[in-house]
């Protein structure tokens, strides 16, 4: 693997506002790598730098070893997917498409050919003589795509792209960008504030709080060994608890409820049944425990427990996690 | 509640129907009528003064007021496509201000605008006193009561006609789709000319439509700064009105100057509606 975006110590601020104090990170060749984040973390600042969009108050960006820190956007070599397409209302499906090869000045033959696959690849042939108002969303989206990958950039950045969606078609979109990403093997910087789509799609997470990267890792680094309260709480349902002098979080699908008198060593809390709510794949049952705290814990049989019922609550030590 | 919604119309109309419809069909009346041989008018139907509007003096004087309104039209183009272009571009604040600044004129009447005019360009004017001062001319130049003259001030009266249409067209455009365009590898010259312009268009065009038809029935500016040398459509009609005592003449004149407008508002019309539908919006 071979770096090909590279961020040495990058820091933005907006007068004596500092957004995004100075971090460093390392992008693969061909990753899919997603900045998550609540809005206002500082994700979308962050890509606006790595597409020449804003300029660091100070720092370096390395394009494949080239610094191209005060290079513009028309002249890096890679292409953005706007949060809202931003697509040409004046120009055709298969112009707006072009546009990036005509500024290139890509001799015709070769700008029809590369029309020709991109639009069959993203299944828009028929589509290509209308406008972009005369689409409909999941379609715009995909010529927002197609627009991007024609040029056969390095890296494409994709600032919640899936964001105007409903549910159904976001879910098949995500599995249609992993796999133009397979495809094409070109690097994905992917902003998104939805964990499930970060979760689903990437490689690697970089979770962004504040404008700082709080835990990068895969999604099961993220997610089974969060480095930090805001990873453990941001990233799925966490239980907080503090162990003596240790902040820790378990996971509510690994806490397993027990009879109060059962003799069993490995009860760490005991306490009361508080709420079953059932949500269709498992239910969510609510302890709350001696220290007057409530430890959620995900079951698939609903068993005899009751409302009210005194419970032993339980968990593996390996399941514990040790937060900062 | 539909009906008694209707009815805030009515004042409105009202004042349409009184103040602009029948005066309007009586010009039309006129158009067909006849001048008796003391300016009164006998009603009758002739299509005579119409067709002393293709005597070749007519013509001309057509002809040439359609010169100077495309001229007008232009140089209002090119003067106010940047400046409206600036104003979207400065910082938010000031946006009003500048704003402000374009209409202030309006303030103030306009022949009273019309008259700082020749205090400014004439013989003895602001102009001819400073440059004589600075030693560079030696005689006055002959500033005022031209051609010249004339285009400056309808340039002058109708700029912000122009400057606001554009500016609004311009203000409406997403940032996000020049963004784009740089990042698919548009310079910000390329990026302004296959984006920035053809998306403001719609301002260009009403924009231009409004000043071109201002400039075609204006009789006050080349009166006041074109002297009696260089008459204008404009000055034709309101001569037949007032001097010539010709009201049948002038009226029928009027109307070819509002057919001629009418014609000019259809095209814009079906060239705005067919990219409409080309956009997907008609």
């Amino acid at each position: 693997m071979k770096t090909i975006i590279h961020l040495d110590s990058v820091e933005k601020s907006f007068g004596d506002h500092v957004v995004i104090p100075a971090f460093s990170l390392s992008i693969q060749e061909g990753e899919f790598i997603t900045l998550l984040g609540p809005s206002g973390c500082g994700k979308t600042t962050l890509m606006r730098m790595i597409s020449g969009f804003e300029e660091p108050t100070s720092g370096h960006i390395y394009l494949d070893g080239n610094d191209v820190t005060s290079i513009p956007p028309y002249q890096r070599d890679m292409n953005m997917v706007f949060q809202h397409y931003a697509l040409f209302p004046h120009m055709t499906v298969a112009d707006n498409i072009l546009f990036g090869l005509k500024m290139k000045k890509v001799p015709q033959s070769e700008q029809k050919q590369r029309l020709e696959e991109v639009l069959h690849f993203t299944q828009l042939t028929e589509y290509q003589k209308r406008k972009p108002q005369q689409l409909s969303g999941g379609q715009q989206q995909r010529v927002a795509i197609a627009r991007a990958i024609i040029n056969n950039p390095r890296v494409l950045l994709l600032d919640e792209p899936l964001g105007a969606l409903d549910y159904q078609l976001r879910k098949n979109l995500q599995v249609e960008l992993k796999n133009i990403q397979r495809n094409l093997g070109i690097t994905f910087i992917y902003v998104t504030h939805d964990q499930d789509e970060a979760m689903s799609m990437s490689d690697r997470i970089a979770v962004v709080h504040q404008g700082k990267i709080e835990q990068i890792g895969t999604p099961e680094e993220i997610y089974y060994k969060p480095s930090s309260l805001f990873v453990a709480t941001f990233i799925g349902e966490n239980n907080i608890m503090k162990i003596n002098s240790d902040l820790i979080g378990v996971r509510p699908e690994k806490i397993s409820l027990h009879k109060a008198d059962a003799q069993a060593p490995h009860h760490k809390q005991y306490g009361v049944i508080e709420d079953i709510v059932f949500l269709g794949n498992i239910y969510k049952v609510s302890v709350r425990a001696e220290d007057d705290i409530v430890i959620t814990a995900h079951l698939y049989e609903k068993s005899t427990w009751y409302k009210g019922e005194r419970v032993g609550v339980a968990w593996a030590k390996e399941d514990e996690v040790i937060l900062r | 509640m539909k009906n008694k919604g209707k009815l805030l119309a009515v004042p409105g109309l009202l004042w349409l129907g009184i103040f602009f419809v029948i005066p309007l069909l009586f010009v039309v009346i006129l158009a067909f009528s006849q001048r008796g041989v003391y300016g009164e008018i006998i009603y009758t139907f002739t299509l005579e003064n119409f067709s002393r509007f293709f005597e070749p003096l007519y013509i001309q004087i057509f002809f040439e007021s359609l010169i100077v309104a495309v001229a007008t039209t232009l140089i209002c183009l090119l003067l106010g496509y940047p400046l409206a272009y600036m104003i979207t571009r400065v910082n938010p604040k000031w946006q009003n201000a500048w704003l402000l600044i374009v209409m202030l004129p309006f303030w103030i009447n306009f022949l009273v605008r019309s008259y700082a005019w020749v205090i400014i360009l004439r013989s003895q004017g602001l102009v001819n006193t400073f440059l004589q001062s600075i030693g560079l001319i030696d005689q006055p130049l002959t500033l005022l009561y031209t051609p010249g003259a004339v285009l400056l001030g309808m340039v002058y009266a109708l700029l912000p006609f122009i400057i606001l249409p554009i500016y609004v067209s311009l203000e409406q455009l997403d940032r996000k789709k020049l963004e784009a365009a740089y990042d698919l590898g548009a310079s910000p010259l390329k990026a302004f000319w296959h984006v920035t312009l053809p998306l403001s268009m719609p301002g260009v065009i009403s924009g231009s439509i409004l000043v071109f038809v201002s400039s075609l029935g204006m009789f006050v500016v080349p009166d006041i700064m074109g002297g009696a040398k260089s008459a204008l459509f404009g000055n034709i009609i309101q001569n037949q009105f007032l001097s010539a005592r010709d009201w049948p003449f002038g009226s029928a004149l009027s109307m070819v100057v509002v057919l001629f407008s009418i014609i000019l508002i259809f095209l814009y019309y079906r060239a705005t509606q067919s990219q409409e539908k080309l956009e997907g919006r008609g």
